[in-house]
């Protein structure tokens, strides 16, 4: 892409079936819904769950949103946004642990490896507090993280706008 | 005696639970399989129009969707009558898609769902206790198989060279996948018939340069030889007994160029796969080698009753030299020919009538000894009384089937279809460990197969994209909608894990009356049947030692490494098959995870 052709990508990662999981994914839902009122020359998409197969969404744009849950973000309460430069996400990502969780990839693992193996766009995330990680299948939010969905819209909008104003 | 559970707690796909008992010398003498969770694809075609299946096969699996695309579209061409008639170019194309799938798999297992495990402390700990040379066998593998962002003893461990080498492969497979099969995931090319999309002349260039890529990564990683020169000795060796003589003598070579120096890096010639053999198997590393020390893989999960486990091919890749195939995959019709193999290796032509599958362990509703897929019910049953994971006779306790071949349960994969195609390199090794005593079926000759497979796949995708594939060609025949009313058909093909069959009937309205999946790890991972008889992994861990190289630093309970290393080399078909949960390992607070 060049200077003059700058263009953004929108991600959301989550499951759908494990309630407030799918958070990212209806937040991407809600945008495709705004049609024509989002600047042209931006790329939303469902990630759902896809592993390693995002590292192939992070490339040929200027820049990249990604929308997922969150949790655990201390005294953070459920519903809140919070946005995340990739580098503050990796370093906090980075004090995860352990060999066994080399088989579960999560959006912070995915964004290690392509720190390692490609040239990244600017990338800025996300998140929205859960609370707990879900055990049960269902298909609704809970009200706190429902209402998160339509406060988030505003904040990728205007990453948008500044995206395209480069 | 001490009961081991591991059970992952993952949010992302259908994780596996393993029960076992460990005797107090740290023998796993019984085990159970638990596949968590529910899918019920079968009950979603119910009524629907056939052809969904192609599009709805393909979400059952992220790792090997093209797989169930290639099992259904075989079942609608059967269904549909045109089996014998989609044309040669439209197989060419179906072949490259489901070989770049399969290398894709491939890469993926080896380097980052199983590698990792080599990186183990467990083994950096038994190492240490041989001196110079164990110190180099660690620093190889936390250098080459290390994942991201690990750890030990807090002790940040930069990642490993393969693990990242790897991952740019993934990727332009990815793309590759897209070319030929219109996006990927979720392909939209497969159709009764032949495939809706023709390749141009700039597709072929580009998966042709993809490949070159690909073989580029394994000559710089994976083989210390050229593919061409370890392809020719081995895959196209003259007999078995000549594949495994070059095999070892290869190693030879090495190690006698290496053991002064205890010099094991890649300049020296040690690509991962030259590595793996020389250290992970003892008949190999220190009866034939001559090592001190490996990491004994070759003494887990042989099976300790050969009457209870057999070896099962349902045949792969559709022969291009004829248009149209032969949907019961007759033998020698293949390139990976069907077959049932004994574990006295005798060789049986598969019927697919043979198949059943019993539920008494499962959580369906039961019904009466096995059925065929044809007559089968996927109908969850809905009584959590039944459910019980402390008895390891009891009642139920898996999502999975358990899948059988005359009565017998069967390894499916890699190894199996190797074994059954007469692959001269495994077929020789698997004469070579019998000839010394040892179990032939076991964790290192599967890693070896699927490694081994990678390359013959690799292999054949290069000449299908080269000179097979022509884009002036024929890429379907119609079909004729109204066959598909009051019929039946069935698909059966390799995926990357091992024989996958989707089996269909219709209603009068040409609608799904009744639609059966039987996957790879259900009959890998299957639970008992209804005689009570334990699936193959459930066997296999049997007898194998829970802690690293035979219990050799005695047996840590916390760190289960033979569970995981036999449980993984099956490839399960679950991202996250098998893991421990390391409660030392507690997320410090302000630790930050995205979900």
């Amino acid at each position: 892409m060049s200077e003059y052709d700058p263009s953004v990508r929108i991600i959301g990662c989550g499951n759908l079936l494990m309630g407030d999981d799918g958070v990212g994914v209806r937040v991407v839902e809600a945008l495709e819904k705004m049609g024509d009122s989002l600047p042209k020359g931006i790329d939303i998409l469902d990630a759902g769950v896809c592993g390693l197969d995002i590292l192939n969404l992070l490339e040929g744009v200027d820049k990249v949103i990604i929308v997922d849950s969150v949790v655990g973000i201390g005294t953070a309460k459920k519903g809140s946004i919070l946005r995340f430069d990739l580098e503050d996400l990796l370093s906090k990502a980075n004090e995860h642990v352990g060999i066994f969780s080399a088989h579960d990839f999560g959006i912070s693992d995915i964004l290690i490896i392509a720190k390692h193996v490609q040239n990244l766009p600017k990338i800025v995330i996300f998140g929205i507090e859960i609370g707990e990680i879900q055990q049960d299948i269902s298909m609704d939010l809970s009200p706190e993280v429902l209402a998160a969905v339509d406060r988030v819209i505003p904040y990728i909008v205007e990453e948008i706008d500044h995206a395209l104003k480069i | 005696m001490v009961r081991v559970t591991v059970d992952p707690l993952t949010r992302v796909v259908g994780p596996l639970r393993l029960d076992t008992e460990v005797d107090e010398n740290g023998i796993i003498t019984e085990a159970r399989s638990s596949n968590m969770i529910f899918r019920g694809f079968e009950r979603i075609y119910r009524g629907q129009d056939p052809r969904d299946s192609i599009l709805l096969s393909q979400r059952i699996c992220g790792v090997c969707p093209v797989a169930h695309s290639i099992a259904a579209v075989n079942a609608l061409d059967d269904l549909y009558g045109v089996a014998g008639s989609v044309p040669k170019d439209a197989l060419v194309a179906r072949n490259i898609n489901h070989g770049l799938n399969t290398i894709s798999n491939h890469l993926l297992h080896f380097y980052i769902l199983w590698g990792p495990d080599l990186a183990n402390p467990a083994y950096g700990n038994v190492l240490s206790t041989f001196g110079n040379l164990g110190s180099s066998v660690w620093k190889e593998f936390l250098g080459r198989f290390a994942p991201i962002s690990y750890k030990i003893d807090g002790e940040a461990i930069p990642p490993g060279s393969s693990y990242v080498g790897v991952i740019p492969m993934k990727k332009i497979l990815h793309d590759a996948g897209a070319v030929i099969g219109g996006k990927m995931p979720h392909q939209t090319v497969m159709y009764p018939g032949g495939v809706t999309n023709n390749p141009t002349a700039s597709d072929v260039q580009t998966m042709s340069s993809i490949m070159s890529e690909v073989v580029d990564f394994l000559n710089a990683t994976s083989i210390g030889i050229p593919f061409e020169e370890w392809v020719g000795n081995t895959y196209m060796a003259s007999s078995p007994k000549k594949a495994a003589d070059f095999f070892i003598e290869h190693l030879h070579e090495l190690t006698e160029r290496s053991l002064r120096t205890n010099d094991l890096s890649r300049s020296n010639g040690w690509g991962d796969l030259e590595l793996y053999s020389a250290l992970g198997s003892e008949l190999i590393g220190e009866k034939i080698l001559g090592l001190p020390i490996s990491l004994k893989h070759d003494k887990m999960s042989g099976y300790n009753d050969l009457s209870k486990i057999g070896f099962l091919s349902y045949g792969d890749f559709y022969n291009v030299e004829h248009e149209g195939y032969e949907p019961t995959s007759p033998a020698g019709d293949r390139f990976q020919t069907s077959g049932f193999m004994t574990s006295s290796l005798e060789y049986h032509k598969f019927d697919s009538d043979k198949v059943t599958e019993s539920v008494k362990h499962s959580f369906y509703d039961d019904y009466e000894g096995d059925k065929h897929p044809y007559e089968g019910v996927t109908e969850p049953f809905t009584d959590p009384d039944r459910i019980d994971y402390q008895d390891f006779s009891a009642e139920k306790y898996t999502w999975s089937k358990a899948p059988r071949y005359e009565g017998i349960p069967c390894e499916v994969g890699p190894f199996s279809r190797l074994l059954i195609m007469k692959e001269p390199l495994v077929t020789g090794l698997v004469q070579l460990f019998q000839d010394n005593g040892y179990s032939p079926f076991n964790s290192f000759t599967r890693m070896i197969a699927r490694m081994q497979e990678l390359f013959i796949i690799t292999n054949e995708v290069i000449q299908w994209i080269t000179t097979d594939l022509d884009p002036n060609g024929r890429f379907r025949v119609d079909v004729d909608m109204s066959a598909a009313e009051d019929s039946r058909g069935m698909g059966i093909c390799e995926a990357p894990r091992g024989a996958l069959g989707h089996w269909v009937i219709t209603d009068n309205d040409a609608k799904v009356a009744n639609y059966q999946i039987v996957t790879p790890s259900a009959w890998n991972l299957s639970p008992r049947d209804s005689e009570g008889v334990p699936g193959p992994l459930e066997h296999a861990l049997i007898g194998s030692t829970i802690s690293a190289v035979d219990n050799w630093l005695g047996v840590d309970f916390s760190n289960p490494t033979g569970i995981l290393h036999v449980g993984r080399s099956y490839d399960p078909c679950i991202t996250c098959a098998v893991h421990t949960i390391d409660l030392t390992g507690k997320n410090p607070p302000g630790m930050v995870r995205l979900l």
